[in-house]
C-alpha cells in the first residue's frame, strides 16, 4: 500500500493542516487545541503571495512576499498566477497568456503546459508545489512539529485535471492530501462552525483567478451542498486587468508605449491593483506611475469609483449568470436564502457587493474575512478527517457532467452535474467488429452536447478477448469520489475477472515524470531545509545584534568595564561574519557566543528597565492622585455635562 | 477514436431528408420511438413497378446517433428490392457507424423503421398485387 | 467496525473490493464493477412504495451518510474509505432514483432495462409526437402557442393517469408483500402495463416540453 494514514488519535491532530492554494494568494491553517481554526502568521501576515522568483540561470531565489516584490524587477523569471495554468491545455490559456509575462509553452505529446523559467521547464503542479512547501515549512514552524498531511482546496467548479493537478502538487511538496474540499464549502463550513445554522445559504466566492457560487444546505452540523456554478477564468485578476488595459490605452493615446517594457507593464498592473483597493474605501484615488524607461517624470492619473465600476461592470455581471444558474439548479428562488456569504478578495469591491445584494435582494453576510475563510474552514475539515469529531460533514457535488463520447463526437452522459458525491455508474460495452481485441472509451468532462467542447479528461483502453462481434461483455464502473476525482474500474462479465485498464489521461503527469520529480522534490527538499534553518537561525541573530547595538548606545553601555565591552564588539562582527557563510550551524554558535557575552549588558538594561517601569508607576500614581483627588468625583471624560 | 469521413458525414450531413406523399400507393410510411430516450423517427420507401425501392427519406426528432442511422438506412434501401431490404440489421448499422453501446438502441430504431416502411408498402399494395408473401 | 456499516447496507449486493495502491491509482480505485445495482428503496430502508413521502428520501439518506460517508473513515485507512466511497455513492444514487414519481415509476417497472427497450409506444402517440415536433420546425409563434398548450393538456393528462396508476401498483404491492416473497416475482401486472405506457408517452412529452422551454432545437 502507498500511503500508511499513520497512527490514529490525538497525537496526529497537529499534524493536518488546512492549505487555501490561491491564484493570488494562499494560506494555511490549523485547529487548535481551542477547537477553532486558526491561521498561521508570518512575518508579513497569513497571506503569501503565490508567487515564486527564479534567477535568470533558472534557480529558486524565493516565494511569498519576496518572491512578489521581484514581479516588477524580473517579470521574466518570475511567476505568479500559476493556479490559472493547472490541469489546463495550451489553447485553453492560449486568451489569458497576455497577462502573464513569463513564457509558457506547449508540450510536445501532451495537452499540458510548461512554463520555461531559465534553462528548465516546469508544469504547473511543480511550480504550485514551492508554494505548497512554504505554507508547509510556516506550518511545521509555528506548529513545532513536521506537517505531512493537508487538506488543499480547490475553486468548486475546477475539473477532475485541475483537481488531480493540485494532488499532484501536494505530493510534490511531501504532503499527504487528505482530500480537496471545494472552496465555497470550506468557508460555509467555517460559516456553520461558528453559527450552527439551520437553513439555506449561497457562498458567493470572487478570487483572484476563479468564480464560485454555491448554493447550501445547512442542518444539524450537515453542510449539504444544493449546486453549484461558476467560472474558472473570472477572477479579480480580470478587475485588473481591465484597469491596465484602460491605462495603457490612456498612455499609448499619449504618445507613450509600454508594449516591449514588461518591467513597466508589471508596475503598472502593481498600481492598478493598489488604486483598486484604494477604490474600495475612497470614491477617487490616484494611479502613480513612475516611467524612467521614458526618461519621464511619473504619470497620476485620477480615478473616481463610477470609472472605474463603469470599466468592471461587465465582468461583475458575468458572475450573476453562474448564480442564476445555480439556483435553478437547487431549485430555489432568491427569496428562500437565509444568508448570503462573501468569500474571496474581490468581494471587497463595493460594485460586487452591491450586484450580489441586488440579485439575492438581500444584504450579504460580510463579518468573516473573505481573505481567511476558505483556509479556516479547511483546518475544519482536517480535523473532521483526522480526529474522528462527528459533529459536522460536508456533502458536496460534483460541478460538471462526466460522458463518454459517442459515435459522430456526440456525448453520453453518465452522471450529470451537481450529482451528490460519491456517486457511481457503471456502462456495459461490448464489441462492433469480430476478433476485437480492444475498446476505446473516451471519457469527458462538460456540459456541451459535443465532446471536443467538453474537456477530455482520459481514454480508457479495455482488453478485449478476440470472439465474434457482440459476444463481450465488459463493465466499466465511473465513481467520482469525495474529492470530484474520478475512478474507473472494468470487469469481464464473462468470466467475472477484473481487467487491467489502460489510462491515458488527457492533462495530467504521467507517472514516469511524477516519480522524476518526486526525485527531484526530494533533492530541493534537502535544499529547503537547510536554507528554512539559515534563515531562521538569520533572523535570530538579527534580533540578538540590533537588540545589543541599541543597548551598547545607550546607558547601561557606560556601566560596563572597557574589556566586556571589547568583548561584544568582537562578538558581533563574528556573528556578521557567520551570516556570510550562510549556514545555519555557524551563526548558532556565534549567536551562542554574544549572548553569552551580553550577560552583563542584558543584567544591566533588565535593572535599568525596572527601575524606570517602577519611577512610570510611581509617576502615574501621582498623577491619578493629582486629577482625581476625590474617587466621589470621578467620572467618564465624555459625560453629558449635568444640567 | 477517429470516424472515416464517410462516417462523420451522416452525421454532419445527413441524407434524404424530407418527406413523400404519404397516401401515394407506391410509398410506404413507418413511424417508430424509442421511449427510453424519447427519439421518434419516420422513415419513407418509394417502390416502383418492378418492386425496386427507388426512392426513400427520412425525418427523425433526436439525438445525433439517431439521425446518422436513419440517414444510413435510407441509403441503404435505396436500390434494393422490398425483399432484400427486409435484411438489414442493425448491428450492420452499429458497425459501418460504430456506435458504443449506449447508442445501439438507435440502430434498434433504424431497423424498425425500415421494416414498419416496408410493411405499410405491403399493406397498401396487397390488395393490388395479392403475389407479395 | 464494519458490522454496523454493513448491516446498514445488508440488501446490496458488495462484491470483492477491489484496491489501488499508491496515490496515483486513483484511477483504478473503484467500486467492484459489473455488481448488480443494489435496488433504492432498500438501500434507503424505504418501504417499496411509489407514493412515498419524499422528506422520507432525504432524511433517510442523510442519517446514513452521517454513518457512510469516507469522511468518517478516514482514521481506519484507504481501505474503509474506498469502501466508504462505494457504500456513499449508492446512497446518492438510490435518491437519485427516488426523487420523483417519474424516476420511481421507473424503477419499479424497469422502463431503463430490457422491459423498457421492448416496449412499442402506439403509432397514433408517435404520429402525434412526430406532428407536434414538426409544428415547431415549421410553425409560426401561433403555431408554437397551440403546441404548448396541447402538449400542455396531454402532460396534465398523463401524470393523472400516472398517479393513477401509482395508486394501482401500491396496492398490488402491499397484496404481494403481505402474500409473502414466493408471489413477489416479476410478473407484469396490470398496474405495470400502465404505468409502462405512461411513462413511454411522458418521455416524449418531457422532450417536447424542452423544446417549448428553449432547451434544444
Amino acid at each position: 500500500m502507498g500511503i500508511q494514514f499513520g497512527s490514529t488519535g490525538r497525537a496526529q491532530r497537529g499534524f493536518a493542516v488546512g492549505i487555501d492554494l490561491g491564484t493570488t494568494n494562499s494560506l494555511v491553517a490549523w485547529l487548535g487545541e481551542d477547537g477553532r481554526p486558526h491561521v498561521v502568521d508570518g512575518a508579513h501576515g497569513p497571506l503569501v503571495p503565490s508567487v515564486i522568483a527564479f534567477d535568470a540561470r533558472g534557480e529558486l531565489r524565493a516565494v511569498g512576499v519576496p518572491a512578489d516584490e521581484r514581479v516588477q524587477l524580473d517579470p521574466l523569471h518570475t511567476i505568479y498566477s500559476v493556479k490559472r495554468l493547472m490541469g489546463r491545455s495550451a489553447d485553453e490559456v492560449a486568451g489569458e497568456l497576455d497577462l502573464l509575462p513569463y513564457v509558457v509553452h506547449r508540450e510536445e505529446g501532451s495537452a499540458a503546459v510548461r512554463i520555461e523559467v531559465g534553462a528548465r521547464r516546469w508544469t504547473p503542479p511543480e511550480l504550485s508545489a514551492f508554494i505548497l512547501r512554504e505554507l508547509k515549512a510556516r506550518a511545521s514552524a509555528a506548529l513545532g512539529q513536521d506537517v505531512t498531511q493537508a487538506v488543499v482546496t480547490v475553486p468548486a467548479y475546477f475539473n477532475d485535471a485541475q483537481r488531480q493537478a493540485t494532488k499532484d502538487a501536494g505530493r510534490l511538496a511531501g504532503l499527504d492530501v487528505l482530500r480537496i474540499v471545494n472552496e465555497p464549502t470550506a468557508a460555509a463550513l467555517a460559516y456553520g462552525l461558528d453559527r450552527r445554522p439551520d437553513g439555506r445559504i449561497a457562498v458567493y466566492d470572487f478570487g483572484g483567478g476563479t468564480f464560485d457560487i454555491s448554493i447550501l444546505h445547512m442542518h444539524e452540523g450537515m453542510c449539504e451542498v444544493l449546486a453549484t456554478a461558476g467560472d474558472t477564468r473570472l477572477g479579480g485578476d480580470d478587475l485588473d486587468r481591465a484597469m491596465v488595459g484602460a491605462v495603457f490605452a490612456q498612455l499609448q493615446a499619449a504618445g507613450i508605449d509600454l508594449s516591449g517594457h514588461p518591467e513597466a507593464l508589471q508596475r503598472l498592473r502593481k498600481a492598478a491593483i493598489a488604486c483598486k483597493w484604494a477604490l474600495s474605501a475612497a470614491q477617487t484615488a490616484t494611479l502613480r506611475l513612475e516611467l524612467p524607461e521614458f526618461g519621464r517624470p511619473a504619470v497620476e492619473i485620477a480615478w473616481t469609483r463610477a470609472d472605474f465600476e463603469a470599466l468592471i461592470g461587465p465582468i461583475v455581471a458575468r458572475t450573476l449568470v453562474p448564480c442564476r444558474q445555480a439556483l435553478k439548479d437547487a431549485g430555489l428562488r432568491a427569496d428562500q436564502l437565509d444568508d448570503v456569504v462573501l468569500v474571496g478578495g474581490s468581494t471587497r469591491v463595493p460594485l460586487v457587493r452591491a450586484k450580489v445584494a441586488e440579485l439575492f435582494g438581500r444584504a450579504p453576510h460580510a463579518d468573516i474575512d473573505p481573505d481567511l475563510v476558505v483556509a479556516l474552514g479547511a483546518a475544519v475539515q482536517a480535523d473532521i478527517l483526522t480526529s474522528g469529531r462527528r459533529d459536522l460533514l460536508l456533502l458536496d457535488v460534483t460541478p460538471l457532467s462526466l460522458g463518454i463520447e459517442t459515435a459522430g463526437g456526440g456525448i453520453a452522459k453518465l452522471i450529470h452535474r451537481n450529482s451528490a458525491v460519491p456517486a457511481s455508474q457503471t456502462e456495459e460495452f461490448t464489441t462492433s467488429v469480430d476478433l476485437q481485441t480492444g475498446v476505446v472509451v473516451h471519457v469527458v468532462q462538460g456540459e456541451r452536447e459535443l465532446a471536443h467542447d467538453c474537456r477530455s479528461l482520459a481514454r480508457l483502453l479495455l482488453p478485449i478477448a478476440p470472439m465474434p462481434a457482440g459476444l463481450p461483455r465488459v463493465a466499466v464502473t465511473f465513481l467520482i469520489d469525495a474529492n470530484g476525482i474520478l475512478h474507473v474500474t472494468a470487469r469481464d462479465l464473462r468470466t467475472g475477472k477484473e481487467l487491467a485498464l489502460e489510462v491515458k489521461p488527457t492533462y495530467g503527469l504521467r507517472e514516469d515524470e511524477m516519480v522524476r520529480m518526486l526525485d527531484d522534490a526530494f533533492d530541493h527538499a534537502e535544499d529547503d531545509v537547510a536554507r528554512r534553518l539559515f534563515a531562521d537561525a538569520a533572523v535570530d541573530a538579527d534580533n540578538v545584534v540590533r537588540a545589543t547595538e541599541r543597548a551598547m548606545q545607550g546607558p547601561s553601555a557606560a556601566q560596563l568595564d572597557p574589556d566586556e565591552l571589547d568583548e561584544i564588539v568582537g562578538r558581533v562582527a563574528s556573528v556578521k561574519a557567520a551570516l556570510a557563510t550562510r549556514q545555519a550551524e555557524p551563526v548558532k554558535a556565534a549567536v551562542a557566543a554574544l549572548n553569552h557575552a551580553t550577560f552583563r549588558l542584558a543584567e544591566v538594561e533588565m535593572a535599568r528597565a525596572l527601575d524606570v517601569a517602577a519611577h512610570d508607576q510611581h509617576v502615574l500614581g501621582d498623577l491619578a492622585q493629582a486629577i482625581a483627588p476625590d474617587p466621589a468625583s470621578v467620572k467618564p471624560k465624555h459625560d453629558r455635562p449635568h444640567a | 477514436m477517429a470516424y472515416s469521413e464517410k462516417v462523420l458525414d451522416h452525421y454532419n450531413n445527413p441524407r434524404n431528408v424530407g418527406a413523400l406523399p404519404k397516401d401515394d400507393p407506391t410509398v410506404g410510411t413507418g413511424v417508430v420511438g424509442a421511449p427510453e430516450c424519447g427519439d421518434v423517427m419516420k422513415l419513407q420507401i418509394r417502390v416502383n413497378a418492378d418492386g425496386v425501392i427507388e426512392d426513400a427519406r427520412f425525418k427523425t426528432f433526436g439525438c445525433g446517433s439517431a439521425i446518422a442511422s436513419s440517414s444510413l438506412a435510407t441509403e441503404w434501401v435505396k436500390g434494393k428490392t422490398v425483399d432484400e431490404a427486409a435484411t438489414i440489421r442493425n448491428t450492420d448499422i452499429v458497425q459501418e457507424l460504430n456506435l458504443p453501446p449506449i447508442k445501439i438502441h438507435c440502430s434498434v430504431l433504424a431497423e424498425d423503421a425500415i421494416r414498419a416502411a416496408l410493411a405499410d408498402y405491403k399493406r397498401k399494395n396487397a390488395a393490388l398485387q395479392g403475389t407479395t408473401p | 467496525m464494519a458490522i454496523a456499516h454493513d448491516e446498514a447496507l445488508r440488501p446490496c449486493v458488495v462484491g470483492p473490493w477491489v484496491l489501488g495502491g499508491a496515490d496515483r491509482l486513483d484511477w483504478r480505485v473503484a467500486p467492484p464493477p459489473g455488481t448488480q445495482p443494489p435496488d433504492a428503496f432498500a438501500v434507503l430502508g424505504l418501504p417499496r412504495r411509489l407514493l412515498l413521502d419524499e422528506d422520507r428520501v432525504g432524511v433517510a439518506a442523510r442519517g446514513l451518510m452521517r454513518e457512510l460517508h469516507p469522511d468518517r473513515f478516514h482514521r481506519d485507512g484507504p481501505e474503509a474509505v474506498a469502501r466508504a466511497q462505494w457504500h456513499s455513492s449508492l446512497v446518492n444514487d438510490a435518491v437519485r432514483t427516488l426523487r420523483g414519481l417519474e424516476r420511481r415509476a421507473a424503477l419499479v417497472v424497469g422502463f431503463a432495462d430490457d422491459v423498457g427497450r421492448a416496449h412499442k409506444p402506439p403509432p397514433a402517440l408517435l404520429e402525434r409526437v412526430f406532428d407536434w415536433n414538426e409544428q415547431l420546425d415549421e410553425g409560426d409563434a401561433a403555431s408554437r402557442g397551440v403546441v404548448a398548450a396541447e402538449v400542455a393538456t396531454a402532460c396534465a393528462a398523463a401524470r393523472l393517469r400516472l398517479e393513477a396508476g401509482a395508486r394501482q401498483w401500491d396496492v398490488a404491492q402491499l397484496l404481494r408483500e403481505q402474500a409473502g416473497s414466493a408471489a413477489a416475482g416479476v410478473t407484469v401486472t396490470d398496474a405495470d402495463a400502465v404505468l409502462l405506457s405512461v411513462l413511454g408517452e411522458l418521455r416524449y412529452l418531457d422532450n417536447l416540453l424542452e423544446r417549448l422551454a428553449g432547451g434544444a432545437d
